[in-house]
């Protein structure tokens, strides 16, 4: 594979890209959705970037295409110049119900990732447990997912990803499925995390809480359904931040402020009604 | 204070271990079907209905002749020749069904019609195409058993978790690996389910098999039994099927845990 990317072009760029899927309704009739209508945007390595918006806005579909777990119906994803065609081992993927295999160990699920990619076993061992010392999971190695907190499965999601070392750390609203304060808790986490990861990781983050993407990200892209791409705003703050700190600011209060606004024909307005 | 430790007064019973509590449960019920089962068989007479304690005495007698023991080889040879086969077709078949969608759908009209099929309705066919030996037993024995198998796993296999599957897509498994690292032991509980029903059935097929081929194995011993009148004999026999029941349900639930030992280790559950 040749590497194109020179310090100058975008890690990952999306070109005109539009998603369409057919839905079933009821059973019986076939309508067809347009998730995503030519978007284009770029993002740069090193960047961890918030993709925000209300459910149905199209940001897990931008996601699902990332990792290549589906194809765009037009248009064209590019990582470091190359089209993406699949999965692959440059990206990892942190998923909000965890997908944990219930069968396998903390141990053996962060080792999972590096098996298929035929990393030696010791190895394997290795940088497994760096990565749950990573995640603060130190003296759980041997517990099963059922056996662990929401809190404490999500880390394990984590260091499964951290532990194949990808370039691209793509997080599917990783903490929508935990409770307030463990979610606030991990927010924390998770910016010392990537500081602390190996390498300077380019992190993809889906949420629709507007806290959650200022507290965590560099640039924060705002998307709305059917107008795709409304907003791309930068972050003036430094990384990593502390949330108590981030409060008070008055440039974070501004840039709240106006998210709300943007975001607010969508979640105080009618629902869009779907279609025919 | 005082009202707290009223409130706090937890009835005898709760200081006995949960499943010391259980077992004395099990056995109090089985010390009272047992003495329900004596008095009425006192009423009625012993040639009816033999009491547990003329049942002693026969199990004693069949066990002392060999009787019992020679059946019982017998019977299980037939059990786990046909036991293994149902596994072997049942686990393979419903795999394969699960796996490739394609297949279940041309299967299915087949296995929908051969499951209805009663299987004892087959017996003369059986006889004139295997005899009477062990063969068309071992076939009864895997006709009563592997229809349940096969249709617990493939439901597993189609029903996996597309979530899981999507997951390990993402760290780059191709079709082996999602099959060998992640629906196997996805489905093994299931299958395991599958193969304790199926345990069940192919007891049921070996007393049906017996019956009706040749007066071998335990069935064999009942109609021994039975044109001799000798109902409290009849009535161990039936004991020694049931408790072998019991002793395979077991010994496979032993397996599943033994496979899947994390699907057992839920705390959440109960």
């Amino acid at each position: 594979m040749q590497i194109h990317n020179n310090g100058h072009n975008p890690l990952v760029q999306v070109q005109n890209v539009t998603k369409q899927y057919t839905k079933t309704i009821g059973g019986t009739r076939t309508q067809t959705v347009t998730a995503l209508a030519q978007l284009t945007l770029n993002i740069q390595a090193g960047e961890f970037v918030a993709i925000l918006g209300a459910s149905g806005c199209g940001k897990t579909t931008l996601l699902r295409l990332i990792a290549g777990l589906t194809m765009p119906t037009e248009g064209r994803i590019l990582i470091d110049g190359v089209p993406v065609s699949g999965p692959g081992p440059d990206r990892a993927v942190v998923f909000q119900d965890f997908r944990l295999l219930p069968w396998r160990t903390c141990l053996a699920n962060v080792e999972f990732g590096m098996e298929l990619l035929g990393i030696s076993t010791a190895q394997r061992r290795e940088r497994a447990l760096e990565a749950i010392a990573l995640v603060g999971l130190r003296g759980w190695e041997t517990y099963y997912p059922a056996e662990l907190s929401g809190g404490m499965q999500q880390r394990v999601g984590i260091a499964r990803a951290l532990a194949v070392n990808p370039r691209l750390l793509l997080m599917d609203e990783p903490f929508g499925a935990l409770d307030a304060i463990t979610r606030s808790q991990m927010q924390q986490e998770l910016m010392q995390i990537v500081a602390n990861a190996a390498h300077h990781k380019t992190v993809i983050f889906v949420t629709h809480s507007i806290d959650e993407a200022l507290i965590l990200a560099d640039r924060v892209l705002v998307m709305t359904r059917g107008r795709s791409l409304l907003e791309d705003i930068t972050l003036p703050f430094e990384r990593p931040r502390r949330q108590s700190e981030l409060l008070t600011d008055s440039a974070y209060i501004e840039v709240k402020q106006h998210l709300l606004s943007v975001l607010e024909p969508e979640s105080t307005g009618q629902q869009s009604a779907p279609q025919p | 204070m005082q009202r707290s430790t009223i409130a706090n007064r937890k009835p005898f019973w709760s200081t006995i271990p949960r499943s010391l509590g259980i077992r004395l449960a099990q056995i109090g019920l089985g010390v009272l079907l047992l003495t329900v089962w004596e008095i009425v068989a006192l009423q009625v007479g012993s040639f009816i209905l033999a009491p547990p304690t003329a049942l002693v005495a026969a199990f004693g007698e069949i066990v002392q002749s060999g009787d019992l023991g020679r059946a019982l080889v017998d019977s299980l040879y037939g059990l786990a020749i046909g036991y293994a086969l149902a596994i072997l077709l049942g686990v393979t078949v419903g795999f394969l069904m699960g796996w490739y969608p394609s297949l279940a759908t041309i299967l299915n009209p087949f296995i929908s019609a051969l499951y209805v099929v009663p299987v004892a309705a087959l017996v003369p066919l059986l006889i004139v195409w295997f005899g009477i030996g062990a063969t068309p037993r071992i076939i009864t024995v895997m006709l009563f058993a592997v229809f349940e198998i096969l249709l617990t796993t493939y439901t597993a296999v189609r029903d996996i978790d597309q979530r899981l599957v999507e997951m390990a897509r993402v760290f780059g498994a191709n079709q082996r690996q999602i099959l060998t690292r992640v629906v196997i032991q996805a489905t093994l509980p299931l299958v395991g389910a599958g193969l304790r029903i199926g345990a069940g059935r192919a007891i049921k097929g070996m007393v049906v098999a017996e019956l009706l081929f040749a007066a071998t194995g335990l069935g064999g011993l009942v109609m021994h039994y039975s044109s001799r009148f000798q109902t409290d004999r009849i009535m161990v026999v039936v004991i020694v099927v049931a408790m072998m029941g019991v002793l395979l349900g077991w010994l496979v639930q032993r397996l599943e845990y033994w496979i899947a030992p994390w699907y057992h280790r839920r705390p959440n559950r109960s």
